[in-house]
């Protein structure tokens, strides 16, 4: 008998051990009410800075205690994903990214920001910025503290060699339409003997025009927006006319090119996000004064990183308390000046517009034109299969480029890819 | 009788199922339920957020009439293929090698093999960007500075030599573990079983073929077991590496893991693992049974 409980205690003690480590550690407050004790407001994300937002709110909420627990990489939206099914471990707040935004704002698990005066935060914000936190039916789920524009960066050494001016207006005017930069591309290309390329990539048009489509699906049906045709062939001239050196975007020969400001470098211009400037090595003032930021034909977008609330979250009060502040003018403006993420508020590109002057774009008032490429931005909807077909048909238009297909090939290879992927879909 | 006593004492101990229990408690939770449940959910449609819906084999039917999974399991194919033969090719000869008398600083060579084993997937996956980069890469630099080639070679671009790329780092990142594997069989050959063939006047190329290969055929099937297992599940590799011409590069995992934490198709990406889990027992029985073929066929010789 006795040797009979003392199994039982240590089939117990094994259980007990086991189980300990899968248990729900929750988001703790140490206090919910108003005696003055500290309340503590859990946040995830994938993206480090965040931790400053936290530390701004704190200074201006001494009662409250900020956790931000940073996943990075892949695993953060499944381990998001994960917490809010089981609804174990949900954080107060959480990160989402554009690329799969609609797929968790279209849930109940997302509060309903317009439910607590969400309407009035995105009011003044970048439409497009604004449209993307939004659900199907047009509620307010998640908000951006930042924009994220994308521009042609060019190297100012090599455009006063090249073009023969660094001056960005100058060089926007140049450059205002995709047959005025296969111009000059050429120019460029003839003149540099064939070292010097005006464009990085075919892929940075790509990037500039997918935004300016109609979407890829529409009530269930599967569509190829017609202007998709004078893109591809506007990206197989660039190609054939060596305006682009062929820098497959983010890889490391591309990364390379970015901070090689020799004039004889391979490429002059870069289409990228007003976040790009993680890719710059700014070490030592290496980075000062070498670029500058041009206007292109478009005006796109890319990434955007949203803060969203747990709909069963105890704190709701306090959660939309700090989104409210990440939405303010207070935290844009810091948010701007320490880390030059481009503010969402249109009032805040207006507020710095004179002032703001990074040192790696030299004199440039960046601002001005970063607000004129966010506003030509068009608004819509995030939607659940943008960012999948748009990577999809990102490759297979690389592949055209490379074997010399024809535009009707892309297209019957994205819908065959389609119909895969998406078997739900009608096609016309 | 006191054996059969003693044996029955210990058989009545329940100690032994406590001191055991933490490892079986732990695979029931982590192993063999993860693995019920998606069994469950292969059957049902399901995005993550909403219950699954239970939707009997259209999964299974879509599977089995999708050309992108059988376009996976050729790409899987080749790489693996590609990979494999060479790589228990050099690993066989580097035992052998590793194994002789007269070579000096064993040990040395033998850790040096095994190091491209320790670097993970992502370097590896970031340095064969740097190096087979179309434009700026180092191998396409060598070649024009060589004059092998005029233009630089889009290694990605082509479905083919990014197969080849993928397939020659997965050799050069396996072939160590599988020398020393081969090095713990050929150590674990009687000594005099070479010495008496030595006395009989064998060569060194008869001893190899006519005692160390034969006795070394069951660690060769070991590991060509897992490799088929090992390599029909390559993931890291190619998912850094990033996508070549014509999703050449795309292999079983990767195929299921976009389907799952890209379009969130928890279901359908359910019903992969257990194609995949087909694909790679068919192939594992073949491999045995051709192996007990070949013993039957030795043994009545």
């Amino acid at each position: 008998m006795k040797r009979k409980g003392l199994s039982l205690f240590a089939l117990l003690l094994v259980i007990c051990l086991g189980l300990s480590g899968c248990s729900s550690s929750g988001s703790q407050s140490t206090s919910s009410d108003g005696s003055g004790k500290k309340q503590t407001l859990v946040v995830w994300t994938f993206f480090d800075q965040v931790k400053l937002l936290a530390k701004q709110f704190e200074k201006s909420h001494p009662n409250v205690d900020v956790q931000v627990k940073v996943f990075p990489g892949d695993q953060y939206k499944t381990k998001l994903q994960t917490a809010l099914q089981t609804k174990t471990n949900v954080p107060d707040v959480f990160d989402l990214e554009r690329g799969y935004i609609s797929s968790f704002i279209n849930t109940p698990f997302v509060a309903d920001l317009s439910d607590m005066g969400g309407d009035k935060l995105v009011k003044d914000m970048v439409p497009y910025v604004a449209d993307l936190g939004k659900d199907d039916d047009g509620h307010v789920k998640a908000v951006a503290d930042s924009s994220s524009p994308i521009g042609l960066w060019y190297h100012r050494k090599a455009a006063k060699k090249w073009l023969g001016t660094d001056d960005p207006d100058k060089i926007s005017a140049m450059i205002n339409s995709w047959d005025k930069i296969i111009t000059l591309g050429k120019k460029v290309y003839k003149e540099s003997n064939g070292k010097v390329h005006l464009l990085d990539s075919t892929g940075s048009i790509y990037d500039m025009e997918k935004y300016q489509m109609q979407p890829w699906v529409k009530n269930n049906v599967f569509q190829i927006d017609s202007k998709w045709n004078d893109v591809l062939n506007t990206m197989r001239t660039v190609r054939q006319e060596n305006v682009d050196a062929k820098l497959a975007g983010s890889s490391p020969g591309w990364g390379s090119a970015l901070n090689n400001y020799d004039p004889a470098g391979k490429a002059i211009m870069f289409g990228v996000p007003s976040w790009a400037t993680m890719d710059v090595d700014t070490k030592d003032g290496k980075a000062d004064g070498q670029f500058g930021v041009a206007k292109a034909p478009v005006g796109s977008y890319d990434g955007g990183t949203y803060r969203a609330i747990y709909a069963n979250t105890s704190k709701k009060k306090l959660a939309y308390e700090f989104v409210q502040f990440d939405a303010s003018e207070k935290w844009q403006n810091y948010n701007l000046k320490n880390t030059g993420n481009m503010p969402s508020l249109l009032s805040v590109y207006d507020q710095n517009a004179d002032s703001y002057t990074p040192p790696m774009y030299g004199d440039q008032k960046v601002l001005n034109m970063y607000k004129d490429i966010s506003e030509q931005i068009p608004a819509a909807p995030a939607g659940k299969y943008t960012a999948d077909i748009n990577s999809t048909f990102g490759g297979i238009v690389t592949d055209m480029l490379n074997k010399g297909k024809s535009n009707q090939w892309a297209f019957d290879q994205l819908k065959e890819k389609v119909k895969e992927s998406y078997p739900e879909f009608k096609f016309k | 009788m006191r054996k059969t006593k003693r044996i029955k004492s210990l058989k009545k101990s329940r100690f032994g199922y406590f001191f055991i229990a933490p490892y079986f408690i732990v695979f029931l939770i982590f192993g063999l339920y993860p693995i019920i449940y998606s069994f469950y959910t292969s059957f049902s449609k399901w995005d993550g957020f909403s219950p699954p819906v239970f939707i009997g084999l259209d999964n299974y039917q879509r599977l089995f009439t999708n050309l992108e999974f059988y376009h996976s399991i050729l790409n899987t194919l080749i790489i693996w293929i590609v990979s494999i033969v060479p790589e228990l090719i050099i690993a066989l000869l580097l035992a052998l090698i590793l194994n002789e008398r007269f070579v000096k600083g064993k040990h040395v060579f033998r850790a040096v093999f095994y190091f491209p084993n320790i670097v993970t997937a992502i370097t590896i996956g970031v340095l064969v960007n740097l190096m087979f980069d179309w434009q700026t890469g180092s191998i396409n630099k060598l070649l024009m500075a060589l004059h092998i080639t005029d233009h630089p070679i889009n290694w990605f671009g082509h479905s083919f030599l990014a197969q080849i790329i993928i397939s020659a780092v997965m050799c050069w990142q396996w072939f160590g573990v599988n020398m020393l594997i081969f090095t713990a069989g050929l150590q674990s050959i009687p000594r005099t079983l070479y010495e008496a063939a030595e006395v009989d006047g064998a060569n060194r190329f008869q001893i190899t073929m006519n005692i160390t290969l034969p006795l070394l055929k069951p660690v060769i099937l070991f590991t060509v077991i897992t490799s088929i297992i090992g390599g029909m599940q390559i993931f890291e590799v190619p998912l850094v590496a990033g996508n070549a011409s014509g999703d050449s590069t795309q292999t079983m995992m990767v195929y299921l893991y976009n389907t799952a934490f890209t379009r969130f198709q928890y279901g359908y990406a359910s019903s992969i693992s257990y194609g995949m889990f087909i694909i790679i027992l068919i192939f594992s029985i073949i491999s045995l049974l051709v192996s007990r073929s070949r013993k039957k066929n030795t043994q009545s010789v």
